[in-house]
C-alpha cells in the first residue's frame, strides 16, 4: 500500500477502487469495471465530491464503474447529479446519461425525464437514447411535449425512444417506417445457425449494456456469420418461445428481438439493432433499427401454409446490400441471410482540415 | 544516405515548394507544439517501415464551435508525437498524417459511441488514403478505444466489413492519449493483448480477464516490431 492510496480525508482506498477510477488507466478492449463492497460506498463518495482519493481520477471511468457495480435509487441519484450538472463535462454527462438504463427503470425514467430538455444536444440524445431502453408508456406524453432538438441525430434518438417504448409496451405512438428498396441481383447465402443450449447462455453472458427492457429467451438464438470479420447473434425476445412463434409476435407489436455484435477476440457483445414487428392485417410487419435510430432492415411475414414466410432488405443503409428471408412455424424458425456481392454502397469520407 | 530537407519532404511526404517543418514534416497542422524529436532524426525514421495515420475528428467545425476545443487538437498532435516515439523503439515510424473532419451535421450521433457504435463508425467513414484510419469521439461509453478485434490486424481494403480503423477518446493526460493510441493502432498493426504492463499492449493485472495499460505502458518488443512491419498497412521505403 503506498501514499497514492490515501484519501484527503485519510480515508485508506482499495487498489481495485483506484484502478477502476483511475485517470492514468484503461482496460482494454472494454473498460467497464465492477467494483463491490465498501469500494461501492467509497466511490459514491467520490462522486459526490465528498472525498478526494488523491489520484488523477477520470469520472467517466468512475461514472461507468458505479453504474456497472451496483443497480439502486441511490445510484440512479447520483448518476443524475452528474447528468444535470453542467459544470461536468459532455463526456461525462453522456455516460450518466447512458448508465442510467442501467438503474431501476421507475427511477432511471423518472430522471432521464427530468434531463429530457437539457441544454447540451449531444447529452439530450443519450437521455433519448437511454429512454427508449427503460421508458414507459407514461413517458410517451412528455416526450411528444418537448421541444424538437435541434439536431439530426437527436430528432431520431428521440423518434426511436418513442418508437421502442410503444413497442415494448403496446401504447399508441410513431409506427414502423415503411421503407422499401428494390435491390439488385448476385447475391450470396450466409446460412444463419440456430444456437441454443450452453452455447446461447455463453453469448448472453456475454452481452453489456441494455436489453431495452426486454427478457432474452434462454432455449432459442441465432449466430448470423457474414465472413470471417463480423458474427452478429440474434436474441430473441423471452416472449418469443418455442411452440408458439408465431402467435406470440402476432399478439401485439414487440420488440422481438436484439441483434448483437459479438467481439470475437474477447467474447463480448453489444447491442446493434433492435428487431422491432407489428401485426398486420397481411402478415407482420418487420423493421430493423441501429441502437442511433437508422432505419437499416425492413419486410414483413406473410401466411404461408401453416406458418410465415418472411423477407426483408436492408433500406441502403449498409454498405452492402443484403436481403433476409426466413420462415417460422410456431414451432420451429429457419433463417438465412443473402448478400449482395455487387458494388457497395461508397463510404463517406469526411472533409480535409485545412489550417 | 543523408537527403535535403526539401528533397525529404518531396520523396517521403510529396510536399513542395517552401516547406514548413512543423506542418509539412512532422504534419502537425495545430501550433506551437513542442518537439524533441530533431528533424533529422524524423526525416531518417520515416524512409523505412513507416505508416501514414488518417485521424478524423468527429463532430468537429474549423471554428472549434463542434466538439473540440483547440486544447483538444493540440492533445492529438501530442498522442502522435508519442506514438512516434513509442514505435521508434522497434524501427516502426509514422511518415505522414493527414487531418479530416467529420462535420456536426454528419456526425449522426458518432460523437458517443460503445463497442458497436465504433463499428458503424468505422463502416460509415473512411480516409481517402492509405493511413490507417483513427477517429476521435467525444466519448466511448465502454472502453477507451476500439481496433480491430482480429488477431492479424485490421485491413487495409477500407471496405470490407467490420471495424476498418482505430475509434479513440481523449485520456486524461496527453501522454496516456498518446500512449492509448500506440495501443488500439497496435492492434490494427497485428499486435494482441500481453502479459507485461510495462508493454504498450498492456497485462491483466487485476486478473478479471481484460487487459489494462496505463501511462507507464510504452514497452514494445523486438517480437512485436516484427509484427507490426508485417502489416499490409506498412508503407514502401523512400
Amino acid at each position: 500500500m503506498t501514499d497514492r492510496n490515501v484519501g484527503s480525508s485519510g480515508r485508506r482506498f482499495s487498489r481495485e477502487l483506484l484502478q477502476a477510477i483511475s485517470g492514468d488507466e484503461v482496460s482494454c478492449f472494454t473498460d467497464l469495471p465492477v467494483l463491490a463492497g465498501d469500494d461501492v460506498e467509497d466511490l459514491k463518495q467520490i462522486l459526490r465530491g465528498e472525498e478526494d482519493p488523491g489520484i488523477l481520477v477520470d469520472r467517466k471511468r468512475a461514472v461507468n464503474a458505479l453504474a456497472r457495480s451496483e443497480s439502486s435509487s441511490e445510484a440512479a441519484e447520483i448518476l443524475e447529479q452528474i447528468l444535470s450538472n453542467p459544470g461536468e463535462t459532455i463526456r461525462v454527462r453522456s455516460v450518466a446519461a447512458n448508465d442510467l438504463s442501467l438503474m431501476p427503470s421507475e427511477a432511471a425514467e423518472a430522471a432521464l425525464l427530468r434531463n429530457a430538455d437539457a441544454e447540451s444536444e449531444v447529452v439530450r440524445a443519450e437521455v433519448f437514447k437511454s429512454l427508449g431502453r427503460v421508458g414507459t408508456a407514461k413517458a410517451l406524453e412528455h416526450l411528444a411535449a418537448l421541444p424538437e432538438p435541434k439536431t439530426e441525430h437527436a430528432r431520431q434518438q428521440l423518434s426511436l425512444a418513442r418508437v421502442a417504448i410503444s413497442f415494448r409496451s403496446g401504447a399508441e405512438g410513431r409506427g414502423a417506417q415503411d421503407a422499401n428498396r428494390a435491390l439488385g441481383v448476385r447475391w450470396t447465402t450466409h446460412a444463419v445457425r440456430p444456437v441454443e443450449g450452453e452455447r446461447l447462455r455463453k453469448h448472453v453472458a456475454a452481452l453489456r449494456g441494455s436489453t431495452y427492457g426486454i427478457g432474452l429467451n434462454p432455449e432459442t438464438g441465432f449466430e448470423i456469420s457474414c465472413g470471417e470479420r463480423a458474427t452478429h447473434l440474434l436474441f430473441l425476445n423471452e416472449a418469443v418461445r418455442r411452440g408458439a412463434f408465431i402467435e406470440s409476435v402476432r399478439s401485439g407489436k414487440m420488440i422481438a428481438g436484439l441483434v448483437g455484435l459479438l467481439e470475437t477476440a474477447e467474447q463480448r457483445v453489444t447491442i446493434r439493432y433492435l428487431v422491432l414487428t407489428t401485426p398486420t392485417e397481411r402478415g407482420l410487419e418487420v423493421v430493423v433499427t441501429r441502437t442511433n435510430g437508422d432505419v437499416a432492415y425492413v419486410g414483413e411475414a406473410l401466411p404461408d401454409g401453416d406458418g410465415l414466410r418472411l423477407t426483408m432488405r436492408d433500406v441502403g443503409l449498409e454498405r452492402t446490400a443484403t436481403e433476409i428471408e426466413g420462415r417460422a412455424s410456431n414451432e420451429d424458425l429457419q433463417l438465412s441471410l443473402r448478400v449482395w456481392r455487387g458494388q457497395a454502397k461508397p463510404k463517406r469520407h469526411g472533409e480535409p482540415i485545412l489550417v | 544516405m543523408d537527403i535535403s530537407i526539401k528533397n525529404a519532404a518531396l520523396l517521403c511526404l510529396g510536399v513542395s515548394g517552401t516547406v514548413s517543418v512543423r506542418r509539412d514534416i512532422y504534419g502537425y497542422i495545430w501550433g506551437p507544439m513542442a518537439r524533441t524529436l530533431s528533424v533529422k532524426t524524423h526525416l531518417k525514421r520515416i524512409r523505412t517501415n513507416a505508416i501514414n495515420l488518417c485521424i478524423f475528428l468527429v463532430g468537429h467545425e474549423p471554428d472549434f464551435s463542434g466538439m473540440f476545443t483547440p486544447a483538444n487538437a493540440q492533445t492529438m498532435q501530442f498522442a502522435v508525437d508519442v506514438t512516434r516515439e513509442l514505435y521508434a523503439q522497434v524501427g516502426v515510424s509514422v511518415r505522414k498524417l493527414f487531418w479530416r473532419r467529420i462535420p456536426l451535421d454528419e456526425a449522426d450521433g458518432f460523437n458517443v459511441v460503445d463497442a458497436s457504435g465504433a463499428t458503424n463508425l468505422t463502416e460509415a467513414f473512411s480516409g481517402p488514403n492509405d493511413g490507417i484510419d483513427v477517429f476521435f469521439v467525444t466519448t466511448i461509453t465502454d472502453a477507451g478505444g476500439w481496433s480491430s478485434p482480429n488477431p492479424g490486424g485490421g485491413p487495409c481494403d477500407k471496405d470490407e466489413k467490420g471495424r476498418t480503423g482505430a475509434v479513440l477518446e481523449l485520456q486524461s493526460t496527453d501522454f496516456f492519449t498518446g500512449v492509448l493510441m500506440a495501443h488500439e493502432v497496435g492492434h490494427y498493426l497485428g499486435l494482441v493483448h500481453g502479459s507485461d504492463m510495462t508493454n504498450i499492449m498492456g497485462a491483466d493485472t487485476n486478473n478479471d480477464g481484460i487487459g489494462e495499460i496505463n501511462s507507464g505502458s510504452t514497452g514494445i518488443t523486438a517480437s512485436q516490431g516484427n509484427t507490426m512491419k508485417s502489416h499490409c498497412s506498412i508503407r514502401l521505403p523512400c
